[in-house]
């Protein structure tokens, strides 16, 4: 139309997109009014009015894109019904005898909690309030309790309910319900690899944290019902999305119900149902903000993809790919390597909705299976949120701690560069996850692979 | 939820400031709104899941009740997430940035945010007009679809009416680096954003 072909409008298009969104535009915006200009350019003034003005529209209001506001909603609601605190006394008087026995019992405690909630950095802030302080009194160094509990919050985006996990079925048009049950075994493994972690590295030096023995087993017992709200959350929602009893987003119903009852029943008990009102307008306000923020983000970038459908660009990058004379195995491994840069720059969201359109198609043409890639970029995301210079739970940690004192009155402030120093060994053990699921593909299918298919 | 109210000096600041907390609160509204819904949301999915599996009897239309509701948690309080600045973006060039320079770039962005939802506007207004004129409705017990589709142009112009403080809320800035912020968001840093997720579980 105005003498260049398609495909350089859609390279342009990439190289504007990647300007706009470097010097600050927020991402939503940048992507819509790049896709605008790039469909101006294709297909004239008003073909692409018309289609833009139709996408915020078509492109959200899917059944199977609901179950998002659930899951944001049963993690606030599982922060304000105070399960927290219970869980990590469940996991201190069962794992707290291995050597760092704090450490592992936060590992467990926030692996627990993620299973109720999708948001990392939350759950990261909530830990930070409980685990602190319990640590520093048994006198755990500083950098080992702030790693843990920066990596522990990380575990909320493979373990199911996962925000980013269904918000990368959405993208790439794959089975919510697979992505999510995809992400159980990994998480499992990231749990197992952060507790061998620990247990190793207190055992080499036994100074850095002491195990925590005495604990009858009637004791044990007795904490269980405290963490049984969870426990009923997670059979729900596994046992939903695996037998195929409910669809996501009625699974996600039914917990975030479950939740909410716990939730009054605590403001009942506490005769503080005032607080506990505000703290309900609260994680509504929260959750309808974090609901639009991600909506917003999705249609942003459909803009974005519908001008590079136009354009033919992702079938031209795949062809490029497939062509290229190295093993795939190398190519995924790069693929890989520019997430994790990326991520150190960019949330993790906006960065798997910015990149999967031209990303995505290219994986599936190398071979790759698309749950499986799915739990891989998750992972490499989530590894982000710990490595500097945004790393958010690690500032999450840092900034909790400055509040906290001791029963003594010390701060128990714990510097964000002590925390970046103390999450650099579960980064490794990151690493270490990672290679593991891209040498052992079937850690990620073979659970989704036996599943039945849901209702609707 | 309203911005907290700052003694100004300057009319400026000060009309901006009444605008602000005018819009701010119909903000708030559409997003408890939104909020609500999602807790409805809920309780249609436990109903569903019970009005099946106890009495083999589905909610007719559930689906259909789902999708069109979805407008109102997909972008009604698109206004109120903009003016919290919690739309996701890049921060590393802006937080290297001071005074002058850093409100010219947020100007200038929010400019060309403007400008693409005034072009989304009659877009959207004309996919809710088709959806009006030939009667549109949902597959199963046929509810009409234009009231979902109408929300999208006036939650764009609400945002749009946002951007437009926001962008008289820098040019302030721009003239005057040193007064007190009004009608703008924090700049969204990592320390910021640890904040904010710190005073919310401070709350509970």
């Amino acid at each position: 139309m105005i003498g260049v072909d398609e495909l350089t409008i859609g390279i342009l298009g990439v190289v504007l997109l990647i300007l706009l969104v470097l010097v600050g535009m927020r991402i939503y915006a940048a992507a819509a009014l790049t896709g605008f200009v790039g469909l101006v350019c294709l297909r004239g003034w008003d073909v692409a009015v018309a289609v833009v003005g139709t996408i915020p529209h078509s492109k959200t209001v899917f059944y199977s894109l609901s179950v998002l506001p659930l899951f944001i909603l049963i993690g606030f609601f599982a922060f304000h019904a105070g399960l927290t605190a219970k869980l990590f006394e469940t996991a201190k008087r069962w794992v707290g005898w291995a050597p760092g026995g704090l450490a592992v019992a936060t590992v467990f405690a926030s692996a627990g909690f993620a299973a109720v909630s999708g948001a990392s950095t939350a759950t990261a802030a909530v830990f930070s309030r409980v685990a602190v302080p319990h640590m520093s009194e048994f006198g755990y160094k500083p950098r080992l309790t702030a790693g843990v509990i920066a990596a522990g919050g990380t575990l909320a985006s493979l373990i199911p309910p996962s925000a980013i996990l269904v918000v990368y079925a959405i993208i790439v048009e794959q089975s919510v319900g697979k992505l999510l049950l995809a992400g159980l075994v990994p998480g499992v493994v990231s749990v197992l690899i952060y507790v061998l972690l620990i247990v190793t590295m207190c055992k080499v030096q036994p100074s850095l944290g002491k195990s925590i023995t005495g604990f009858s087993w009637r004791e044990r017992f007795e904490s269980i019902p405290g963490s049984l709200p969870i426990i009923l959350v997670v059979t729900i929602i596994f046992g939903a999305l695996y037998t195929g009893t409910a669809t996501p987003t009625e699974a996600g119903a039914v917990g975030a119900a479950v939740i909410f009852v716990v939730y009054v029943i605590r403001a009942l008990r506490e005769r503080s149902v005032l607080k506990y009102a505000k703290n309900f307008r609260t994680a509504l306000m929260e959750t309808a903000r974090l609901s639009v923020m991600i909506f917003t983000l999705i249609w942003g970038v459909f803009v974005f993809v519908r001008f590079l459908g136009y354009a033919q660009l992702p079938m031209a990058f795949s062809d490029w790919i497939v062509t290229l004379d190295v093993e795939p195995i190398f190519i995924m491994i790069c693929i890989l390597l520019a997430y994790a840069v990326l991520g150190m720059f960019m949330d993790a969201i906006g960065m798997l909705i910015l990149t999967l359109p031209v990303v995505f198609p290219a994986v599936i043409a190398l071979g790759y299976d698309p749950i499986w890639f799915g739990v891989l970029v998750v992972k490499m995301a989530e590894i982000c949120l710990i490595t500097p210079p945004i790393g958010l739970n690690c500032f999450v940690v840092a900034g909790v701690s400055q509040e906290l004192t001791s029963k003594t009155g010390e701060s128990l402030a714990i510097p964000l560069q002590d925390v970046f120093r103390g999450i650099a060994p579960f980064f490794v053990a990151d690493v270490v996850t990672v290679a593991f699921l891209l040498l052992f593909p079937d850690i990620v299918m073979w659970l989704p692979n036996t599943m039945q298919s849901s209702p609707v | 939820m309203a911005t907290p109210q700052l003694d100004l000096q300057d009319r400026w600041g000060r009309i901006l400031q009444f605008l602000d907390s005018v819009l701010g609160r119909l903000e708030d509204a559409t997003n408890l709104v939104a909020g609500v819904l999602v807790f409805g949301l809920m309780l249609l999915g436990v109903a569903q899941v019970v009005a099946r599996n106890l009495f083999s009897a589905p909610i007719f239309g559930y689906i259909d009740i789902v999708e069109v509701f979805m407008v109102g948690f997909t972008i009604l309080s698109i206004a109120y997430v903009q003016r919290l600045g919690g739309h996701v973006r890049m921060e590393v060039l802006l937080s290297a940035l001071k005074g002058r320079s850093l409100w010219i770039c947020e100007l200038i962005s929010c400019a060309l945010t403007s400008a693409i939802v005034a072009i989304l506007i009659p877009g959207s207004y004309a996919h809710f007009n088709r959806a009006f004129e030939f009667g549109d409705s949902t597959m199963d017990v046929e509810l009409a679809i234009w009231p979902a589709k109408l929300i999208v142009p006036i939650a764009l112009a609400m945002l749009l009416v946002r951007l437009i403080l926001q962008m008289a809320g820098y040019a302030r800035m721009l003239k005057n680096p040193s007064l007190p912020r009004v009608a703008i968001p924090t700049t969204g840093s990592s320390a910021d954003r640890a904040k904010e997720e710190i005073a919310m579980v401070q709350d509970s």
